[in-house]
């Protein structure tokens, strides 16, 4: 029945949709103040009886947490990574394979082809969530003590991965041995030396303040970070068509927007951790790192996660 | 010093053998799920100090066992009187008054548990539940733990509100678990 | 409005009794069924509240309490302490301070520290003529040293609902963990000075040597959990099942535990542990409502409007969790706090580490006061000394406890913070 709920002062007859837009980054990330805050402002000038409430730096949860909360419907928006929504749908996962996307842009291109829609498709089936655009979260690259110059520079050392399944087969496609540390940890465990380097996009590794504790940043671009727009089918559904329109378009538009300062930020940390000498930039032998995981991906892969695979590694 | 396990002080009102059984059956599945938390935790430093690798999924079942403990034991707790409360006006209230007020409150903690049972099972059967992500364990087996410890929970808290506790659980001992902050 | 009713619907089944978990579970689960969030949510957030890594030491630190008291490592250390310290005037006070900093090393918990050292401490300063509220009140006031020296249960706990590295905040507890000690120390020996009773022990190097040696092994424990966390060997929940090994060893070595008494200990342990980790899990449901309403953000910015100093802000904050610890446990007062507190700390650039050592360091007083003083509690119960006395006896130590808070308020510099 009624009830004082939240918006009981507000919810007069201007029909207003509010709608949750949860991510786990702190609020300087690029994903909040050239991402998240201009969506919302965007979303808001169109004058489609759209709001957004933004809930940044996890406080509604962790990130395979609120992915479920988009698919239960109580976050209608999310920035999510492949790993999460291949809990529901798992080939997705293999988006986060090493060396798959060459770059931001054949990423973009990817979702635009035939078979990213398709995808998009299968994921609304398998998972209840609809992509609503692809982000660019950065390049990930390793951080370590001695330079990684080649795949067997990782011998001997014990590199942090994310805990899971397609991280840790990029790790056995690279060669490392990976060990798993909870991303709070990640600081005092290179710190300490429980692990001897770890791999992160560049705005991460500046937000960890790992410089402090790690010499080197190895260029190996060994992953296009990847992030994906997800917004719950049901409440999508509930919108008119100007408001799914907007939704579209601007977070499609923010994405380039976004892209760009990412892409910046990335530019001037490795400018300035290379002219203050905080960090020795190792540009390492990525054709080496490319086949080595190429091979390992077309042996080890099989099924539909084989097929995403290598239908991405044509469109390169 | 001895540990004097918690006896079923419900056993007076409570049908004593079920209670009995239960309040075994609960802190053995607690013991257990500690003893594997341990042992697994164990092998990963073992395993850091000698071979450098670990196996992946050794975390998420530790994990796993500490929440299959804490709600499992959150029945137990709340039968033999055992979870933390504040204290602030027992000494205001009649003991008949308290008898009532702890009958009402029981009443509301049996109807919030049967809601989250009602959700548990909407959880369970949900068709995008998913898999553990370095494991592989179906979250349904994660999830059916913290159920089970609500469904137990809801019917103790149902039968307390119904038949009342026992004098028993009325100690004015304040019974505290032993290492506790 | 629904924010209002939310809290004054915990605040009401909380004086009533409800346990701290339901308390806080009952109205949630009403905000989410009147709200048109899914009960799902609901369960979901309060699982994924416990499944965490960080917390897994939670568990296992009090299982490695309950061990210790069980080895017997507790009079051991005590014995040891009175050797080397019986000579000096007031000795046994100072002995009680030094065995709970020994103690303190292998124990994340103040209790474990009053049930295992208050039992033989309290006795022991009878015998000698100290006046029995003296000896209670020392022993309650350095059983705090536990829970702020690593390894520290509530430090666990503040690190994983605070996000933050729980190596770090064990590093930077050990110089305040001391200050206590010292501060301790101070009193007693101001007291002692006026006191013509006190006599002496004779120091004897045999006995030094004999009670040494009984004690050596439990006092190379915290070389193996703090050490290994310290130098880098194990993460903060593998330092914990490592030190539960050793002790299982130690208490084997020493027969003082036979294969027969795991299963209680474990069961006496994982039932603790429940009692801590259900909170946790209520609360993080109760934390992601408060988030959604952004109260954190509305309360920063009421502070920020009151006061711009951080001083100010953390003054506050002390005396609201003195309050909170007065009538609470101090895990839920930890739980349901720190979620509201923290983000206004960080608008005030504070460090999470440097809040979190005084949070801790402040909920732990909560321990000793009356109405809810579970410290105090214990120790009426192992002395059979009556609470009233107890919490008699407690009081004075007030004032060298709330100066360490103070002095930690005033001069961060002495948290050391790794750069975070
Ligand atoms: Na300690
Ligand atoms: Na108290």
């Amino acid at each position: 029945g009624e009830t004082s709920g939240e918006a009981g002062g507000d919810g007069g007859g201007g029909e207003t949709v509010t709608l949750s837009l949860a991510h786990s980054y702190a609020t300087n990330h690029p994903h909040q103040t050239c991402g998240a805050e201009l969506v919302k402002e965007q979303v808001e000038g169109a004058d489609v009886g759209l709001e957004i409430e933004i809930f940044p730096d996890s406080t509604l949860g962790g990130h395979a947490e609120r992915f479920a909360s988009v698919v239960s419907g109580d976050i209608d928006i999310d920035i999510q990574g492949p790993s999460e929504i291949s809990a529901t749908f798992e080939p997705v996962g293999v988006l986060d394979a090493a060396y798959a996307f060459d770059d931001a842009d054949h990423l973009f291109s990817f979702f635009e082809s035939d078979a990213g829609v398709e995808l998009g498709e299968q994921i609304i089936e398998g998972s209840g969530a609809r992509i609503l655009a692809p982000w660019y979260f950065g390049m990930r690259h390793f951080t370590s003590n001695t330079p990684l110059n080649t795949p067997e520079d990782f011998d001997g050392l014990r590199m942090r991965f994310p805990d899971t399944p397609q991280f840790l087969q990029n790790a056995e496609a690279l060669g490392a041995s990976p060990t798993s540390v909870a991303f709070e940890e990640v600081y005092i465990s290179l710190q300490q030396g429980v692990v001897d380097g770890q791999e992160n996009p560049i705005p991460t590794i500046d937000s960890l303040a790992l410089p402090e504790v790690q010499s080197h940043l190895n260029l190996t671009g060994h992953m296009v970070g990847i992030h994906m727009i997800v917004m719950n089918e049901e409440k999508w559904q509930s919108l008119d068509g100007d408001q799914q329109e907007t939704l579209q378009s601007v977070f499609q538009e923010v994405r380039d927007t976004n892209r760009g300062c990412i892409e910046d930020a990335e530019n001037e940390l490795v400018e300035q951790w290379e002219a203050e000498g905080t960090m020795e930039i190792v540009e390492p032998d990525v054709e080496a790192f490319r086949t080595k995981a190429e091979e390992f991906f077309t042996s080890e892969l099989d099924g539909e996660k084989l097929e995403l695979y290598q239908t991405i590694r044509d469109q390169a | 010093m001895t540990a004097p396990t918690p006896t079923a002080s419900g056993a007076r009102t409570l049908p004593r053998r079920l209670v009995r059984v239960l309040d075994l059956a609960e802190q053995t599945v607690g013991a257990i799920c500690l003893g594997v938390i341990l042992v697994l935790v164990s092998i990963q430093v073992v395993q850091r100090v000698t071979t450098g690798g670990s196996w992946v999924w050794s975390g998420e079942f530790a994990k796993y066992a500490m929440v299959w403990l804490t709600f499992i034991l959150a029945a137990h707790l709340l039968r033999t009187d055992g979870h933390l409360k504040v204290d602030v006006i027992e000494q205001w209230l009649t003991p008949r008054g308290e008898r009532i007020m702890t009958r009402i409150t029981d009443g509301l903690i049996a109807v919030s548990c049967w809601g989250l049972v009602w959700a548990g099972w909407g959880l369970l059967t949900a068709p995008f539940l998913g898999s553990a992500p370095a494991s592989g364990v179906p979250l349904v087996i994660v999830y059916a733990g913290p159920v089970v410890g609500l469904v137990l929970i809801a019917l103790t808290a149902t039968w307390f509100a119904i038949v009342g506790r026992s004098p028993e659980d009325q100690s004015d001992e304040q019974q505290l678990p032993e290492g506790v902050l | 409005m629904a924010m209002i009713l939310l809290a004054v619907a915990v605040v009401v089944l909380l004086l009533l009794r409800v346990p701290v978990a339901f308390a806080i579970l009952g109205p949630s689960v009403v905000y989410l069924v009147t709200t048109g969030s899914s009960l799902e949510l609901g369960l979901r957030t309060a699982i994924n509240g416990v499944d965490s890594w960080p917390l897994l030491a939670v568990p296992l630190f009090v299982l490695l309490g309950v061990i210790a008291n069980h080895a017997g490592i507790a009079d051991r250390l005590f014995d040891f302490a009175l050797a080397l310290l019986g000579r000096v005037r007031g000795g046994l006070a100072y002995v009680n301070i030094g065995s709970s900093v020994g103690f303190s090393w292998m124990s994340g918990s103040a209790l474990a520290d009053a049930a295992g050292l208050g039992s033989v401490q309290v006795p022991a300063m009878q015998r000698e003529g100290y006046p029995a509220r003296f000896a209670v009140g020392l022993t309650g006031a350095s059983s705090l040293i536990s829970p702020v020296m690593p390894p520290s249960i509530p430090a666990v706990v503040f690190a994983s609902v605070a996000g933050v590295s729980t190596g770090a905040l064990f590093a930077a507890s050990v110089l305040p963990a001391f200050l206590i000690a010292l501060g301790l120390v101070i009193y007693v020996w101001f007291w002692a000075r006026r006191q013509t009773f006190l006599k002496t022990q004779a120091f004897r190097w045999q006995v030094v040597l004999a009670t040494g040696k009984r004690a050596v092994a439990g006092l190379l424990t915290p070389v193996l959990v703090i050490g290994g966390i310290l130098g880098g060997f194990f993460t903060p929940t593998e330092a914990a099942a490592a030190g539960c090994v050793y002790m299982l060893v130690l208490g084997f070595g020493y027969r003082t535990l036979r294969v027969r008494d795991l299963a209680p200990v474990l069961r006496n342990a994982a039932v603790t542990s429940a009692a801590i980790m259900v909170i946790i899990g209520a609360t993080s449901l109760l934390g992601w409502i408060l988030a959604k309403e952004q109260v954190p953000s509305a309360i920063a910015q009421w502070m920020t409007g009151l006061t711009d100093s951080p001083t100010v802000f953390l003054l506050l904050a002390v005396g609201l969790l003195i309050v909170l610890g007065a009538i609470m446990e101090p895990t839920s007062a930890l739980v349901l706090s720190v979620p509201i507190l923290l983000p206004v700390a960080k608008t005030f650039g504070i460090d999470p580490i440097h809040f979190g050592v005084i949070v801790v360091l402040t909920l732990m007083i909560g321990l000793l006061t009356p109405p809810v003083g579970p410290v105090a509690f214990v120790l009426s119960s192992v002395t059979k000394i009556p609470v009233r006395e107890v919490f008699r006896g407690l009081l004075p130590f007030m004032v060298p406890l709330v100066s360490v808070v103070i002095l930690l308020v005033f001069f961060p510099g002495l948290i050391w913070t790794p750069e975070l």
